[in-house]
């Protein structure tokens, strides 16, 4: 058979990829792009059952493996025995975490020789756990960053790698912020690595000063009641996009109506908290503090409309006794 | 920008290596446009500059929805190897069985001079080594022991022959991917 010529070789790095969630992505293809590294198998959540039509669908991390033709796990269970130990096998030198979602076992960790490193959007100790870009927005911080972390069995208590600060302007929303953090991760994660398996890197505890936890978000979290400040509702919204989203409950005419664009809070409208008010042509709902206009909503089993389109279909809702819930 | 002639096979220009390109100015991008508009209208997955007459480390791959624009591209790792039909702009017609890495790792400048890196496998790293190869002045026949090797794709052509044999189907299996796989 004919054969072309070989390119040159190159010292590999046989690294273990670990994740599910699109922050992961530009580290994961920074080493991917990288000729240092040698991928030995790629590891994410197993496809769940997702959007209208229930079809299970693939993470975002495994539909990019596919893509790369790397070789991929889908494993809803790291601890599974026969899992770990297909990994173990594999003879990886390190490993690189990032938004995963599971626990993962000690056994694998201690099974690299080079550990687990991960990946976390916040400056650790803060904001450990599994929203992390959520709860920075709601506290209306100044500044974020990302966190690079040796694992341990804790949940995001392993000492620190290496901390990149990223200044926030105060009007991020977070989808866009996670792509900014996810970008700045990939820009230092290979010298990172290198670097960490060197023995360069003098791992820092993380404070024990400043520890905050934060939880998977579910659709509970974004209910905004008429005790919320406009600021603060706002707030809510640019941290709970694109999932859980900000909804409120005007029981019992409309159980749940999704705010799915809003504005700027505004102070010059007046309207009692918890009441909507057409004003000048937009939609308004009063809140301590201000209005928040209602650019785009969905009402319980309709489709997403403008708030003025709400409103013509639906006059009750500016009536005296409707209101959403305290 | 505009659809050029690509050289055919026989054009001495097919045989030059390409020159290192040192300036990333219009011209630099009206020949990358030129090619992508080229590629496009072939059509193929890929075109290098040489096959327009310019002897410079120039060249395009575009497949999978992907565009690389591939300035000074090195290879800097390879791995497995892969046989896969094989086609050419330069010589319309045919297709082979040609051996390749199945994975690359590849160095390149895009049109402002900015270096950067990605790794690609299967059909994708096929036409990338393709396009290396034009800018050695290297065709894929080259790797041929004889040009029997080579698979006639022409469609029109009437062939009497049992269209159960090898070559039949061989032909067939060609006839089918050529469309895809030029470069």
């Amino acid at each position: 058979m004919p054969r072309a010529s070989r390119g040159p070789t190159v010292t590999e790095i046989k690294i273990l990829l670990i994740g599910s969630g699109a922050f992961a992505l530009p580290a994961f293809n920074a080493v991917h792009a990288d000729p240092n590294f040698d991928i030995v198998a790629v590891v994410s959540a197993a496809p769940r059952a997702a959007g209208r039509s229930g079809e299970p669908q693939s993470t975002p991390v495994a539909e990019w493996a596919r893509g790369e033709g790397l070789d991929l796990l889908e494993t809803g269970r790291l601890r599974d025995a026969a899992t770990l130990e297909t990994l173990m096998q594999l003879g990886a030198v390190v490993g690189l975490l990032a938004d995963f979602g599971q626990i993962v076992p000690g056994a694998l960790i201690d099974a690299l020789p080079g550990g687990i490193l991960n990946l976390h959007p916040s400056l650790l100790p803060k904001f450990r756990g599994a929203s992390p870009i959520p709860a920075t927005i709601l506290a209306g911080d100044r500044e974020t960053g990302v966190s690079t972390i040796l694992m341990d069995v804790g949940l995001d208590t392993g000492p620190l790698l290496n901390v990149q600060r990223y200044a926030l302007k105060g009007d991020e929303q977070s989808p866009a912020l996670e792509a900014h953090l996810a970008e700045l991760a990939s820009e230092e994660i290979l010298t990172t690595i290198a670097r960490h398996l060197k023995g360069e890197l003098n791992p820092t505890p993380q404070s024990p000063d400043g520890v905050s936890l934060t939880k998977r978000l579910t659709r509970a979290d974004g209910l905004i009641d008429s005790t919320f400040t406009a600021d603060d509702a706002y707030r809510a919204w640019r941290a709970y996009r694109p999932w859980p989203g900000v909804w409120v409950s005007v029981a019992p005419a409309l159980e749940r109506l999704i705010l799915d664009e809003v504005g700027e809070p505004r102070r010059d409208v007046q309207v009692e908290a918890g009441h909507f008010v057409l004003h000048e042509g937009a939609l308004m709902l009063g809140l301590q503090d201000g209005a928040l206009p209602l650019l785009q909503v969905t009402p319980t089993g309709g489709r997403r409309m403008g708030g003025a389109e709400l409103v013509r279909g639906r006059p009750e809702l500016l009536a005296p006794h409707a209101r959403i819930s305290a | 920008m505009s659809v050029k002639p690509i050289l055919l096979l026989g054009d001495p220009r097919l045989r030059m290596p390409g020159q290192p390109v040192e300036s990333f100015g219009k011209l630099l991008h009206s020949l990358i446009e030129d090619l992508v508009h080229t590629m496009r209208a072939a059509p193929g997955v890929g075109l290098a500059a040489p096959q327009l007459g310019e002897p410079l480390n120039v060249a395009v791959v575009e497949a999978k929805g992907r565009t690389y624009e591939l300035v000074n591209p090195r290879i800097v790792r390879d791995k497995g190897d892969i046989t896969d039909l094989e086609g050419c702009l330069s010589i319309p017609g045919y297709v082979a069985d040609i051996s390749r890495r199945e994975r690359v790792w590849v160095e390149a400048q895009d049109r402002h001079g900015r270096q950067y890196k990605f790794s690609e496998h299967g059909f994708l790293a096929r036409a990338v080594q393709h396009e290396l190869d034009h800018l050695k002045g290297k065709l894929y026949i080259d790797y041929l022991d004889s040009l029997d090797e080579l698979i006639a794709v022409n469609d029109d052509e009437e062939i009497d022959e049992d269209p159960e044999s090898p070559a039949a189907k061989r032909r067939k299996r060609a006839a089918r991917v050529a469309g895809a796989h030029s470069h």
